[in-house]
């Protein structure tokens, strides 16, 4: 696995789920002690009346054909930080699919209690072969809690995922979101939802890799429901061969005093490569600030011809360039976190030029 | 001991889209030289460093340019850097990367060590992308910069002096001091001359109009006839 190969000694606590059934879950007695909790889901439902409580109620089973099968399934992490706590390393959560044939179904919910601050690290990859990852993802950020999240996926041109991620973020809360697609996939489809209450804050950043024959559709709708909210949404595609992305965003405001800025950008590498932006703006109410940018373009020949003449040669011009244009959003992201996302983004621009 | 030809240009004709801008330019520098070239605008000066640079917009169509006794006219503009010849551009292109992750694979690549940069003042400058909003100071000192790390036999100065402020020219000259004292050869391209003055040799100095080298001497000599009549006393000739 390269890049995602996970190091269990720097968190404190892993849950690692390989194809269906096999799960690995390491919890540090330190963060027992705290009363931090990181159970399969299903015993979870059984025994946490947190989880219960919270189960199901920003994403009903029903939402599409998808989420049902992870509803049926009922497999996946819970994670609960008791309020006021605030681990020092982060929790992990890895989802692997190693052979043909798979369906992983998963359905994680994470509740941060108030006050409380983590971050969380989610790596999804495969091996080989035709599969299907569908991971169904509830996360409720409590007052004054802090969340950051940090997500890798990196599959095989055979797979398909279907991520639906939804994240509440109480009053005073803040979510920080970083993805990264790293490698080719055959259909990669995802429109994370976050809904943001009175004064709270959210940084999402979204880094896609287009290889080969991928078709990603990845998108973020962050609804400003409370007064004063507000949040930040970037996406970046590099995008090569024959792959077709689509980046959307949407801000809707639905509380005066909110604000939002979008960004979909894109760097087409290879004249095939197909890339659309959409971004929407949605002020139902007054006294709101939306804005949004997108751009898509080629590296000018003269950025390349100046890098040259520096000594690097066009491979190494053009990866230079691509590691600059994904470098965004790293200074939202704590110090451990961001050592390992700059590891990846390095990789990420070896890769968009081999 | 007779002195070895650095750089070596012959009759060399260079076209820019349609249009020809170079005419025919001759001209030797040999190890350890500092060479001024002086022109007005458009006459040539840059295009003739950039055509030396390598860049492919830059199309030779009659002449040759060799470095070092071999003809360098088909190399892309990376392998000339490797074989030492640096370009601080006058104008270069913003850039979405930082000037540290860009200095330090320079570094990489050429062996050099990162602190040479120091007396550059560039600290502030690090963490920026490279020449994204950077004033005409931050530029030339950036570009120096990078052009140092290159360890160059032979460096390129466009414009150093123009658009620059009092103290930054100061930097700028101070670290090309340093380099030509080291016996790095230097083809320095100027407008105004400032930068001259600061230096502490110069072999030899070039007007060039119109494509065309028309004057070669002493640069004081030319100095005071620029500032005399301009350049319209060598556009007689």
């Amino acid at each position: 696995m390269g890049e995602l190969s996970y190091k269990p000694s720097k968190t404190l606590a892993t849950y690692m789920r390989v194809d269906e059934n096999q799960v690995k879950l390491l919890i540090h007695e330190h963060l027992k002690r705290l009363g931090v909790v990181v159970m399969e889901i299903g015993e979870a439902l059984e025994k946490h009346p947190i989880a219960r409580k919270y189960a199901w109620r920003l994403i009903a089973p029903s939402h599409d054909e998808y989420v049902k099968r992870a509803a049926e399934k009922e497999v996946g992490a819970f994670i609960y930080v008791p309020p006021g706590v605030k681990p020092r390393l982060p929790i992990q959560t890895c989802f692997f699919v190693s052979k043909e044939n798979v369906e992983q179904a998963v359905h994680n919910v994470v509740v941060i209690g108030e006050g409380a601050e983590i971050v969380l690290n989610t790596a999804c990859a495969a091996a080989a072969g035709e599969s299907l990852h569908v991971g169904v993802t509830e996360m409720y950020v409590g007052r004054g809690a802090k969340l950051t999240y940090a997500m890798v996926h990196g599959w095989t041109q055979l797979f398909d995922t279907r991520p639906r991620t939804v994240v509440e973020v109480e009053e005073g809360g803040s979510l920080v979101m970083n993805y990264i697609n790293l490698r080719p996939v055959r259909t990669l489809e995802a429109m994370p939802r976050v809904v943001l209450k009175e004064n709270s804050s959210a940084y999402l950043s979204t880094i896609l890799l287009a290889l080969g024959d991928s078709h990603l559709d990845v998108g973020t709708v962050v609804e400003l429901a409370g007064k004063g909210a507000k949040a930040e949404v970037i996406s970046r595609t590099v995008a090569r061969d024959r792959s077709h992305s689509i980046m959307r965003g949407l801000l809707r405001a639905l509380a005066p005093g909110v604000k939002g800025h979008l960004e979909c950008v894109g760097l087409q590498l290879s004249p095939k490569a197909k890339i659309e932006a959409i971004p929407a703006l949605d002020a139902a109410v007054g006294d709101v600030e939306l804005t949004h940018e997108a751009a898509v373009g080629r590296i000018a020949e003269e950025e390349l011809e100046y890098l040259m003449a520096r000594g690097f040669n066009e491979q190494e011009a053009v990866s230079l360039i691509v590691r600059g244009f994904v470098e965004t959003g790293i200074e939202h992201l704590p110090p451990t976190v961001k050592r390992q996302v700059r590891v990846i983004l390095d990789t990420l621009a070896e890769k968009a030029v081999m | 001991m007779a002195n070895m030809a650095l750089l070596e240009i012959h009759q060399l004709h260079v076209v820019v889209g349609e249009k020809e801008i170079l005419k025919g330019v001759d001209l030797r520098i040999d190890e350890g030289e500092v060479h001024i070239l002086f022109g007005p605008n458009g006459s040539g000066k840059s295009t003739l460093l950039k055509t030396i640079m390598g860049l492919p917009k830059y199309k030779v169509t009659l002449g040759d340019i060799s470095f070092r006794s071999k003809s360098i006219k088909e190399l892309p503009p990376d392998e000339r850097a490797r074989l030492g010849i640096a370009l601080a551009f006058q104008n270069p292109p913003a850039l979405p990367v930082k000037l540290r992750d860009i200095a330090v694979r320079v570094a990489r690549k050429f062996r050099s060590d990162i602190k040479l940069l120091d007396e550059l003042s560039l600290n502030g400058l690090m963490p920026r992308p490279l020449h994204k909003g950077f004033s005409g100071g931050e530029t030339k000192r950036a570009e120096l910069a990078l052009s140092l790390l290159q360890k160059p036999r032979l460096l390129m100065l466009d414009e150093p002096d123009s658009g620059v402020d009092v103290d930054s020219l100061k930097l700028v000259a101070r670290a090309v001091n340093s380099l030509i004292d080291s016996g790095v050869s230097v083809l320095l391209v100027t407008h105004t001359g400032h930068i001259t003055r600061l230096l502490s040799k110069v072999s030899l100095a070039h007007v060039i109009v119109d494509g065309v080298i028309v004057y070669d001497g002493d640069v004081e000599e030319i100095l005071s006839s620029l500032e005399k009549f301009g350049y319209s006393a060598f556009r007689r000739r």
